[in-house]
């Protein structure tokens, strides 16, 4: 175990070199520098701006100082609002996406893992056909078409929750339940498809013949058994609610790392899009080691050391 | 040189009158595995439902546009916002544009984009995945390799970054989604060409002399064929979402053309005052998505062999 831990560890940080050089190169080589979209700078400005930010370093110097302040933990400045770095972007904006990403996470569990295993229990009856057919439809149904059907019949025709901005309890329920609704889905079709793995198996055979109860059944002997490969849809769900977190923070007015992001995409904010685009990433790519060492712990039946 | 012996006549032979008695035959008559696979979707009424809606669209997409009245980018300044009549059955946008023809317009877009990219991972995917579980060895090894990089490489995220250096447009987003598209098929694909290239069947054809290319084209894609509809059935809603995705975050197609991205990220702007707006474009997509979830779970369970009785 430790072996595989070390080796997905280095892997992580192999990728994670990746994600930094291929961000760092695909915003580089967009034309024209950050300040040729303004109005025509005199050349003496524009030469004092670039010498400022050593844009006329040669790129492998610029690529090479990014790398060694990105290793500390330094995004460098944001090219659009003065004043302010990236760090500081991301110090304002990742509490409250974290916030909100962990809030959508806990629904999607809470609500999915039940909703599938009442599908399996119930395999092929009323209440599995009932939840299948709102599970698809939450697989269906992009996250920017749940939000504004939300906010128009929660928060314009029927008053009961504030259509935007992120200042207390209430403001948090329709932007998690919209997050939180596609990973839902999701993870209701896992958890039946697992459950009803399980439930066919010899040991499920053994226990009911034993004379078990069914609840005990359920809950004690399928049940565990069942949630471990829900454990590696983990990174990708956390994946969706972060690229899920762009468009819902957009639509509610959440001032969260997505809304940054998207608002910087739309100013091309390069430095900040790059920053962002790292820190995301990091953050994924950390995610799933944590998740694939999660599973290996879990799961005595594979082999980790290879 | 006849020899009298060998020499065979006809008139030596008479026929017989003999008929095959199949009164007693109770054997059901044989089908083919497609033929299987389609009388077990046509049993699921849902996959059925999705499959006409998604032909229904097609169509729509196709000739739609065509038979409106108005262009998908002419504007009536005069006759902006206005709610559903009979003349503009969806309304106007902001510009008085017809949104009925937009939509429909935003469909040809949208289906399009779903078709090709989905069509281009799979050929990718195909020859990636089908060399990589084919040759096996030091090879397999490199590719998959290289596959767990990208895999683990957060896609979406580049992808954005991508549009944002490449800019709107349609080639730029065929572009950048099947930069890692094709991925998920190829990782499939080995895994069940692995699995075929063992088989009695591949031997056989080697042992009569069969080339690579013969075996994989003719015997091996064949047989993972369902596996390989299915990831299409599912890779084009999957392009059509992140596309929305795309233009909905403003890294889509540019302005005045729509899709349905568009079109849902233009509705929300408008959401309290005139929600029809953002209604029709919500309804295309979460149908079509619908329609192709519907039809690629039937698919799935259709095709799967192992469900077969």
């Amino acid at each position: 175990m430790f072996k595989y831990t070390v080796k997905r560890f280095f892997s992580m940080v192999v990728v994670i070199w990746i994600v930094i050089t291929v961000t760092f190169l695909l915003v580089h080589s967009i034309p024209g520098g950050p300040f040729t979209a303004e109005k025509k700078l005199p050349d003496a400005v524009l030469k004092n701006l670039e010498a400022r930010y050593h844009l006329n370093d040669p790129l492998y110097v610029q690529y090479g100082d990014y790398l060694k302040n990105v290793v500390q933990g330094d995004f460098g400045p944001s090219f659009k609002y003065e004043d302010r770095t990236v760090n500081q972007i991301i110090e304002d904006g990742f509490p409250v996406s974290a916030e909100l990403g962990l809030l959508s996470i806990l629904l999607a569990v809470i609500v999915g893992i039940p909703a599938g295993i009442v599908c399996a229990v119930w395999h092929n009856k009323f209440p599995d056909y009932f939840t299948m057919f709102f599970a698809v439809i939450g697989v269906s149904v992009p996250s920017f078409i749940v939000a504004p059907t939300l906010v128009y019949f929660f928060a314009y025709k029927l008053p009961f929750f504030p259509a935007a901005m992120w200042e207390g309890p209430e403001y948090m329920v329709l932007p998690t339940i919209a997050l939180a609704f596609g990973p839902t889905a999701m993870l209701a079709r896992l958890t039946r498809s697992s459950m009803l793995e399980i439930l066919s198996q010899d040991y499920i055979r053994t226990a009911r013949a034993k004379g078990l109860s069914r609840l005990s059944i359920i809950y004690k002997h399928a049940l565990k058994n069942a949630l471990i490969p829900i454990i590696t849809f983990m990174g990708p769900m956390i994946f969706g609610i972060l690229t899920g977190s762009f468009v819902i923070e957009q639509i509610f007015a959440i001032p969260g790392l997505g809304r940054y992001f998207v608002t910087s995409i739309f100013n091309r904010d390069y430095t900040a899009i790059l920053g962002l685009t790292i820190f995301d990433g990091c953050l994924l790519v950390f995610a799933n080691f944590i998740v694939d060492i999660a599973y290996g712990l879990v799961d005595p039946r594979i082999k980790v050391s290879k | 040189m006849t020899d009298n012996y060998t020499k065979i006549d006809q008139v030596l032979f008479k026929r017989l009158d003999f008929k095959l008695d199949t009164s007693f035959d109770i054997a059901k008559r044989r089908t083919t595995y497609w033929q299987d696979a389609w009388r077990r979707l046509k049993m699921n009424k849902f996959a059925v439902a999705g499959l006409i809606f998604i032909i229904i669209i097609s169509i729509a997409a196709i000739i739609g546009p065509w038979l409106s009245h108005f262009s998908y980018s002419d504007q009536e300044l005069q006759r902006v916002n206005e709610f559903p009549t009979w003349e503009h059955p969806f309304g106007t946008d902001n510009l008085g544009r017809d949104l009925l023809t937009r939509v429909l317009y935003g469909a040809r877009i949208s289906m399009s984009i779903g078709i090709v990219v989905s069509f281009l991972n799979l050929i990718i995917g195909v020859l990636y995945g089908g060399a990589a579980g084919y040759f096996g060895g030091k090879l397999d090894d490199f590719l998959m390799r290289l596959i767990d990089i990208l895999w683990s490489i957060p896609s979406t995220l580049i992808v954005i970054l991508l549009m944002v250096v490449l800019g709107p447009g349609l080639i730029n987003i065929y572009i950048a989604l099947v930069l890692f598209g094709w991925i998920g098929i190829a990782r499939q694909v080995r895994g069940q060409i692995l699995a075929l290239r063992e088989l009695e069947y591949v031997m056989a054809a080697k042992l009569i002399g069969a080339g690579h290319f013969r075996i994989i084209m003719r015997h091996l894609i064949p047989n993972a064929l369902g596996i390989i509809i299915v990831y299409m059935t599912f890779g084009i809603p999957g392009a059509i979402f992140t596309e929305a995705f795309l233009s909905y975050i403003g890294l889509g197609v540019s302005a005045p053309i729509a899709s349905w991205g568009t079109l849902a990220s233009d509705g929300v702007s408008s959401l309290q005052s005139y929600p029809f707006q953002i209604f029709f474009p919500a309804l295309a997509i979460s149908l079509t998505m619908l329609s192709f979830n519907f039809f690629g779970d039937g698919l799935r369970d259709a095709l799967d062999p192992r469900m077969r009785k």
